[in-house]
C-alpha cells in the first residue's frame, strides 16, 4: 500500500510494448534501471507494463533500438492530476487563499483554557487576564505572558500561582489559589480568649492569662474563656497574652429531607442527532431536525472544536446534540433504602460541616412517609474553641467569684 | 632440505573465487552471492529470484530466466513478472513447478 501511494505520487504510465523480441527489450530496460512492475503478456507479440514517467523517457530511447512500439495506455499519479488541474486558476487561487488565510488564522489567539482551579477562581482569573489583553481574536506576538502574570498578581491576592501559556492558537492559564493567612495576633499584644462555639467544656488547661471558666460549665459563643486581665492582691492590673487549650462538648442537629416517590426516565430507545457548525459567534445547522424532537427527551451536548494538529485551534466548532426520548415512569422508595441512603447523606454533611471535630457518638431517627421521608442525626462531637480577642479593658470576673 | 609447505589439492580447472566460496560452503557459510548462483524463494503463489541473467522467454504458463551456468524454468498459471530488476525478479501466480536445466 505504501508502495502504491509512493508510485502515485512519483507518477506513473501504463504502457504497451509491442515487438518480436520483448524479452530482450525487458532485460535491456532492467540492465539500465528502468524500473516496471505489474507486466502482462496480452499477445504474443505484446505485453503490457507500467514504468515510472522518467522511465518512460529512458524506454523511448531503446525502442528503436529493440525494434518495439510503446503506446501509452494509461496515466496515473499526482503529476498528471496536477497538469489537468493546472488551467483552473480559481482552485489554485482558492487553495492558496486558504493556506493564506490558515496561516493568518494560526496567528491568532482563538482559545483559552484554565486549570487547576476552581469555577470562582476561574472567572476572576479570565477577567483579570482579560483586562491584561488576553482574549479571543488577540494577535499571538501580542501576548506577553510576563506582563499578564504581572498583572493578575498585582490586581489581586486570591492566587499564590499563575502562568500563561500560549501554544498555536490556545493560551493555556495555569492558576492556583491561594489560602487565606489566619488573622494572627501579636505574642506581645495583650488579648482574651473568647469562645466561638456553644457547648460543655469538656477540657481546660491555661497556659497564660486567668482562666474564666470551669470544667464542665456550659458556655455560649461569644463568652470570655480566658481573660488577658490579671490584677493582683495589690490591685495592679497587669495585660498579658492569653493562652489556652480548651475543648468542648458539642451537639449538632442536622435534618434531610427526601422525596419518597420519585419519576424514572426509562429511554424508550429513539434518539436523534443534530449537526451544526459555529463559526465565530454564528451557528450553522448541518441537521434538519426541529428542535423538540421528542415529548421528553434529554439532550446531551458536545462541543468539538476543530483543530490541526494539537495546539492549533480553528476559529469554528462541530456541535452534535443528541436527543435521547425517554418515558418517565413512577416508582417509590422503600423505607430501607430511603433511611439508608439518608443516613449515608447526613453523615456526609457532618463531614462537611465539621472537618475538625471528634464525632463521640451519633443517634439517626428517621420518619417514612409519603411523599417525603424526614431523617435526622444527632451528633455528639469534640471540638476545640477560642478565639483571640483583644483586651476589652473590663475587669475580670472569675465564675468562682460569682455567688 | 627446505621443508614445503602443505596445500589443500585444488581441484584443476577451479578459479580461486571459486575456491573460496566452496571453502566458504564447508564451512557453511552462504557463497551463492560471491560466486553470483541464483537464490530463489518459492512458495505456492510466487518466486522471488536473485542474481539473475534476463528473461529468456515470457508467457502466462512459463517463464525461463538465465542464471549463471543454469537456466530456471516456472510453470504454471496465469504467471506475471511483478516487478523486475537488474538483480532481482519477482514471478507472481500458480506456480506448478521450477526447475533448473542445465
Amino acid at each position: 500500500m505504501l508502495l502504491g501511494l509512493i508510485n502515485y505520487v512519483r507518477g506513473n504510465v501504463r504502457v504497451e510494448i509491442q515487438g518480436a523480441a520483448i524479452e530482450r527489450f525487458l532485460n535491456l530496460c532492467a540492465q539500465n534501471q528502468i524500473a516496471f512492475w505489474d507486466v502482462r503478456r496480452v499477445a504474443p507479440d505484446r505485453v503490457q507494463a507500467t514504468v515510472r514517467i522518467s522511465g518512460f523517457r529512458q524506454l523511448r530511447h531503446f525502442t528503436r533500438r529493440m525494434m518495439c512500439h510503446v503506446h501509452i495506455i494509461g496515466k496515473q499519479g499526482v503529476p498528471f492530476q496536477a497538469h489537468k488541474l493546472m488551467p483552473r486558476v480559481a482552485l489554485w487561487g482558492g487553495a492558496l487563499a486558504a493556506v493564506a488565510l490558515l496561516c493568518a488564522a494560526s496567528q491568532f489567539v482563538w482559545t483559552i483554557d484554565i486549570s487547576n482551579c476552581d469555577h470562582t477562581l476561574q472567572a476572576e482569573a479570565l477577567r483579570l487576564t482579560e483586562e491584561a489583553g488576553l482574549r479571543p481574536g488577540v494577535l499571538r506576538s501580542q501576548v506577553d505572558s510576563n506582563a499578564i502574570k504581572n498583572y493578575v498578581m498585582m490586581h489581586s491576592d486570591r492566587f499564590s500561582f499563575l502562568a500563561v501559556n500560549v501554544k498555536g492558537s490556545r493560551a493555556e492559564i495555569v492558576a492556583q489559589g491561594r489560602d487565606p493567612t489566619p488573622e494572627l495576633v501579636p505574642v506581645d499584644q495583650p488579648c482574651d480568649i473568647i469562645a466561638d462555639k456553644t457547648g460543655v467544656i469538656a477540657d481546660m488547661q491555661v497556659k497564660a492569662g486567668l482562666g474564666m471558666k470551669k470544667v464542665g460549665e456550659t458556655v455560649v459563643a461569644g463568652d470570655m474563656l480566658v481573660s488577658g486581665t490579671i490584677v493582683s492582691a495589690q490591685q495592679q492590673t497587669y495585660l498579658v497574652h492569653a493562652m489556652a487549650d480548651i475543648e468542648l462538648r458539642t451537639w449538632h442537629d442536622i435534618k434531610r429531607v427526601m422525596p419518597t416517590r420519585l419519576e424514572s426516565k426509562v429511554p424508550t430507545g429513539r434518539q436523534k442527532t443534530r449537526y451544526s457548525l459555529v463559526v465565530g459567534g454564528r451557528r450553522f445547522s448541518l441537521s434538519f431536525i426541529e428542535s423538540e424532537p421528542f415529548a421528553c427527551y434529554d439532550k446531551f451536548v458536545e462541543k468539538k472544536p476543530l483543530k490541526l494538529g494539537e495546539d492549533t485551534t480553528l476559529p469554528a466548532a462541530l456541535v452534535v446534540e443528541r436527543y435521547v426520548e425517554y418515558a418517565p415512569e413512577e416508582f417509590f422508595v422503600t423505607e430501607e433504602v430511603c433511611r439508608r441512603v439518608l443516613e449515608e447523606r447526613l453523615q456526609d454533611t457532618l463531614a462537611q460541616r465539621l472537618p475538625d471535630a471528634q464525632v463521640v457518638q451519633t443517634q439517626f431517627l428517621c420518619e417514612y412517609g409519603q411523599p417525603f421521608a424526614v431523617a435526622k442525626l444527632t451528633a455528639e462531637c469534640r471540638e476545640k474553641t477560642g478565639i483571640l480577642k483583644e483586651v476589652s479593658g473590663v475587669t475580670p470576673q472569675t465564675s468562682e467569684d460569682t455567688p | 632440505m627446505k621443508k614445503r609447505r602443505w596445500k589443500k589439492p585444488r581441484p584443476s580447472g577451479e578459479s580461486l573465487r571459486e575456491s573460496f566460496a566452496r571453502t566458504m560452503e564447508e564451512i557453511h557459510m552462504p557463497a551463492g552471492a560471491l560466486l553470483g548462483l541464483p537464490e530463489l524463494q518459492c512458495s505456492e503463489r510466487g518466486v522471488l529470484m536473485e542474481h539473475h541473467r534476463g528473461v529468456l522467454e515470457y508467457s502466462s504458463e512459463r517463464i525461463r530466466v538465465a542464471a549463471k551456468d543454469v537456466t530456471v524454468q516456472i510453470c504454471g498459471m496465469d504467471l506475471e513478472l511483478e516487478a523486475m530488476s537488474a538483480g532481482e525478479l519477482n514471478i507472481r501466480g500458480k506456480i506448478a513447478s521450477v526447475e533448473f536445466i542445465r
